[in-house]
């Protein structure tokens, strides 16, 4: 069953364009100009109860706006949105004890606070039954290992610390759909690894519906099995990541650490981006990667290898270039 | 409702943190008080009576007044619910099932009711210092109407904040409005001088307005003054209290649709 479901749904922005300078200003006091400028446009979607679906998608792609059109918190210019029955933009009471949602630079908690007192309010809010909250904190502090932090004021937790806290909150009235935008930016790679496995967990254990943005890809990486593509508040491309990375991804960096001075020489068309006697860097087609390899550990005594995908901004633009809407079965044409 | 006395509850324990701040700001208005002493003093130096209040009875006033301008919270809310709004981080009220007036009103008391526990002891002190020059209250009958009308006007200033910060979903700056509805409340409630100094028709067409009962009004029964129009004053205020509660309903559900939430 389809718990989210958008029909073209489409938000435009009314800005004001001001022009530069102190004229521009006085001008601006008398006449404004107006511009639109469209967030999202007549935007399909479908995620059915259960999915772990990952938004992905440049700075200023429209994937804040849609989570924020799913949560009510603003209204649609045009087309419809439906979360799990009911008309996100209304604010039904029962609709805002359905789901949660967590912004990955906005926070609900009490600064100066114990995150335990936003829980306990949350309780209040939500009308949360006493055992089914003290089994939520158990099992999420738990998962977290977070029990000691509880009664800790959220000002002195880490930007990770504060993260768990947060889902913690989002994730004590077990939601049915939970939307994160962002969750894991500015933290570090452990913070980012366990609230992949976090979420991961609760998704599979308590079957929550996650709709998640990044613009990092190993979010989406390591969580999603499908990936929704949006850019400029289209969408791209809508199936699973593997298969739009084998599609549109066509070439790697590859970096290379060297144990001695050397001095490579590849028998391969590879664009050197770095050449120095114990490091390389290049880029290569990626059908060629593997060869490349092959030949660089079998010619020269390498320390270390990294292998750096192409960023996601450029695969997109390389989808949106290629002049194709996307579909639900993962072809972008 | 468990949510709103829990939502009073975090507020308040959140006040505590700023301890300090609230002990020094509990100070600063009764500053008013001996500004008020050295400028009456002069006033009655030649008069027995002004306004139809003695000396003793216009120092005691100033203290109710200046009393009743510190419980007032929700003036200073009116900054963070503004910058909430203009930052996108009021999207939280929205989210959960919590009325934003309701949650702005918890905590408006709630911060009131800590201030008046710190603030009782400057009172004391005051009192104790300045008994030559104040009266008690005239009975307590009195007293516990001038508290109960005190407490309207708590509410009703907390209403007419809350609709002052929803400005801010329309205009990006109400820094103006703002300062310029706290200068015309003060006076026009007797914050400044009593508002018996006025005319006696404007003081006539005043009792009509719910401002006339924020500050003026409980100060003047604490003193045995204008008693008989307690009953008018309650139904006044609460003809008020419900006209803005239900203003501040409608302009929320129609300011909060062109709420944009800007940032992440």
């Amino acid at each position: 069953m389809a718990v989210i479901k958008t029909k073209s749904l489409t938000k435009v922005f009314r800005r004001i364009k001001k022009q530069e300078g102190l004229k521009g200003t006085i001008k601006a006091l008398f006449r404004r100009e107006v511009i639109e400028k469209t967030a999202l446009d007549s935007f399909d979607l479908k995620i059915e109860e259960g999915e772990l679906v990952g938004l992905i998608g440049p700075n200023g792609a429209g994937k804040t706006t849609l989570v924020k059109l799913l949560c009510g918190i603003i209204q649609p210019t045009s087309g419809s949105c439906d979360v799990l029955g009911f008309t996100p933009g209304m604010l039904k009471n029962e609709f805002r004890k359905s789901f949660a949602v967590v912004m990955g630079q906005k926070s609900q908690l009490w600064w100066d606070l114990p995150a335990s007192d936003t829980f306990a309010l949350n309780r209040e809010i939500y009308g949360i039954p006493n055992g089914e909250y003290h089994t939520n904190i158990d099992y999420f502090s738990d998962l977290f290992q977070v029990g000691d932090l509880l009664n800790v004021p959220v000002r002195n937790l880490s930007l990770g610390e504060r993260m768990k806290m947060e889902l913690i909150a989002a994730l004590l009235h077990n939601p049915r759909v939970l939307f994160l935008d962002e969750p894991t930016i500015g933290l570090d790679a452990i913070a980012q690894k366990q609230i992949w496995q976090f979420l991961g967990q609760v998704n599979r254990e308590k079957g929550v519906t996650i709709l998640l943005t990044s613009h990092y890809m190993d979010d989406i990486r390591h969580l999603c099995r499908r990936t929704v593509v949006i850019n400029s508040g289209q969408k791209v491309y809508d199936g699973p990541l593997d298969r739009l990375l084998d599609r549109f991804q066509d070439h790697r960096v590859i970096h290379v650490t060297f144990e001695r001075e050397t001095d490579p020489r590849l028998d391969y068309p590879v664009e050197w981006l770095e050449k120095s006697p114990y490091k390389a860097v290049f880029k290569i087609s990626r059908e060629l990667a593997k060869p490349v390899l092959r030949q660089i550990l079998s010619m020269y005594d390498v320390d270390d290898v990294r292998i750096e995908e192409e960023d996601i901004s450029n695969v997109i633009e390389r989808i949106y270039l290629s002049g194709n809407g996307g579909n639900n079965s993962g072809q972008v044409s | 409702m468990g949510k709103y006395l829990e939502t009073g509850k975090v507020s308040m324990k959140a006040q505590i943190t700023y301890r300090f701040d609230v002990g020094v700001g509990s100070i600063i208005p009764f500053i008013r008080v001996f500004l008020a002493y050295a400028l009456w003093k002069v006033l009655f130096a030649a008069k027995t009576e002004i306004g139809g209040m003695s000396f003793e009875m216009m120092m005691t006033y100033h203290l109710v007044a200046s009393f009743l301008t510190r419980l007032d919270q929700s003036v200073n809310m009116v900054w963070d619910m503004a910058e909430e709004i203009r930052e996108g981080r009021f999207s939280k009220y929205m989210v959960r099932p919590i009325s934003p007036l309701g949650h702005f009103l918890a905590e408006s008391l709630a911060k009131t009711l800590y201030i008046l526990l710190v603030t009782l002891a400057t009172v004391a002190f005051l009192a104790v210092v300045m008994r030559r020059i104040l009266v008690p209250p005239s009975s307590l009958a009195n007293l516990a109407g001038a508290c109960l009308m005190g407490f309207m006007g708590l509410v009703f200033l907390s209403l007419l904040n809350y609709l002052t910060a929803l400005l801010a979903f329309k205009f990006n700056d109400i820094t103006g409005w703002h300062i310029m509805k706290n200068n015309a409340v003060d006076f026009l409630a007797g914050a400044l001088v009593p508002l018996s100094l006025l005319p006696a028709w404007i003081q006539d067409v005043m009792r009509f307005f719910p401002f006339y009962y924020v500050y003026y009004y409980p100060a003047s029964l604490y003193l045995g003054l204008k008693t008989e129009q307690f009953v008018t004053g309650l139904i006044v205020m609460a003809l008020w209290i419900v006209l803005l509660w239900g203003l501040s309903v409608i302009v929320y559900h129609r300011f909060r649709r062109i709420y944009e939430g800007v940032g992440n």
